[in-house]
């Protein structure tokens, strides 16, 4: 048994911080994520017998992000009500300007909360994409959605962002921030 | 908000020469609509050497779309500027929130409880299945034992019985009282026994009470009342039940005789014949409807 634990660790603790990076941004809170990404190794270990080599970090990531949404459904599913499609508008408005980024440069705490206010589908695609680098078909796994739906998470995620952060840039111009 | 018309980015004939959805294949080129679907798997490095090239075409002649790539591109240049790992993925430094320092070591020693409890859990239910099997097993054994213990008295008996029954067909011995009064047999056989058999007559039933004798079975004396049916007889043997005596009516035959037993009152019964064996339930049935119609005793 101690062997099959020790295997386990070696597999599985070089992810600890994808798993508990995705439980922080997914339950926006630091504790609950401590207490989430511990139960969910403790149900890793359990099916770790069903792990058939590969990359283990979307294998936990996936176990992670369903004990997240589990707890989420009993303890704020408030927080999990589905967005409604928006239509993609074809052409950026022309207030999306670029420089305004690179120029005032977005810091941390102004990212975060953009990425804090989006809807969490929105927000796990941008987390399993930008912070964990995974590919689409890693991200469709994880999430357990098809690809195009991956696609266009990813798609209004971004956009919304623009639109938060230049928002937010815009109002800080204006106040002489 | 107005859409801003392509007529301003575009050569006309491109514009006729659309149709349907472009998406798939080496189609017409892609529409501003299109490119805006697209435009993020272009910039993760996820559409395809077809759709790259149209995309990149489309850019090139559309300011309003490379406006959008641009913007893409920007954003995420500063998500990933600031999502580094490392010493600055701690706190407000980083997008990329790092596990704190105790969180690894916790995880660990419950990983560690639970492999113990595990184990214990395991090794128990290893323990309770392997015993409780084995406990199975001898029940198993014990019990076939018993009843091939029992099934071989019983045929013991069983072969006892008709080997007493055929030798009262040889010599004078098949009746030592030749009665067919109840009252006298009783009497006969209460002289000689230390128990009182049930005695029937079964006339109206045409089995006819011929007679009685003692026989000796299994170390013990038995009493035997003898019917008749036609030309068949019937040796009805019976003692007190012993403490193996069996309550379930059973048949059986043996060497072209056969038998059939019951229990009633603390007296074991075994009729044996040559009738056919529904006769001989008749037999046994008929004697026992008798014994309880008559009064208590």
């Amino acid at each position: 048994m101690e062997d099959r634990i020790a295997r386990f660790e070696q597999a599985i603790l070089p992810h600890l911080d994808a798993a508990y990076n995705l439980a922080r941004w997914l339950t926006r809170d630091v504790h609950d994520a401590e207490d989430l990404v511990q139960e969910a190794c403790l149900r890793a270990l359990k099916s770790f017998g069903g792990f058939r080599g590969g990359n283990a970090r979307p294998w936990l990531l996936t176990i992670v992000r369903n004990t997240c949404y589990t707890w989420m459904q009993q303890n704020r599913s408030r927080e999990l009500t589905t967005v409604f499609d928006e239509e993609i508008h074809s052409g950026e408005t022309n207030e999306c300007n670029a420089e305004t980024l690179i120029m005032r440069g977005a810091d941390v705490k102004q990212l975060t909360k953009a990425l804090e206010e989006l809807p969490i589908e929105y927000r796990e695609a941008i987390v399993l994409r930008e912070l964990e680098g995974l590919s689409y078909r890693e991200i469709a796994d994880v999430a357990d959605v098809p690809i195009g739906t991956v696609m266009s998470r990813l798609a209004r995620a971004r956009k919304r962002l623009q639109q938060s952060l230049t928002g937010t840039m815009r109002k800080e111009v204006q106040l002489g921030l | 908000m107005p859409k801003i018309r392509r007529t301003e980015s575009k050569p006309a004939r491109e514009r006729s020469s659309y149709a349907g959805n472009s998406k798939s294949g080496t189609g017409p080129e892609l529409r501003c609509e299109d490119v805006q679907e697209v435009i993020d798997a272009f910039i993760d490095g996820e559409s395809n050497g077809v759709t790259t090239l149209k995309i990149e075409k489309h850019t090139r002649a559309c300011a309003l779309c490379s406006v959008a790539l641009r913007n893409r591109e920007v954003l995420r240049s500063v998500i990933q500027a600031h999502a580094q790992r490392g010493p600055y993925a701690r706190g407000a430094y980083s997008l990329y929130q790092e596990a704190p320092f105790d969180l690894r070591r916790r995880i660990r020693s419950a990983l560690r409880a639970e492999g113990i409890s595990e184990t214990n859990h395991s090794l128990r239910w290893r323990w309770i299945t392997a015993s409780s099997a084995l406990a199975l097993v001898v029940i198993f054994i014990f019990s076939l034992a018993l009843f091939s213990q029992r099934r071989s008295a019983e045929n013991a008996l069983a072969q006892e019985i008709v080997s007493s029954h055929v030798r009262s067909f040889m010599g004078n011995h098949q009746t030592d009282v030749l009665s067919s009064d109840q009252g006298i047999l009783t009497a006969w056989f209460n002289r000689r026994l230390d128990f009182a058999p049930s005695v029937e007559n079964l006339a109206d039933h045409e089995f006819s009470l011929q007679g009685g004798r003692i026989e000796y079975l299994r170390n013990r004396p038995v009493a035997v009342l003898v019917y008749r049916r036609q030309e068949h007889f019937i040796d009805l043997f019976t003692w007190p039940s012993g403490n193996y005596s069996n309550a379930t009516d059973r048949n059986m035959a043996r060497q072209g005789y056969n038998l059939v037993y019951w229990a009633t009152s603390g007296m074991d019964c075994w009729a044996v014949s040559d009738l056919d064996i529904n006769e001989l339930q008749e037999f046994a049935q008929t004697f026992q409807e008798e014994y309880s119609s008559e009064s208590p005793r």
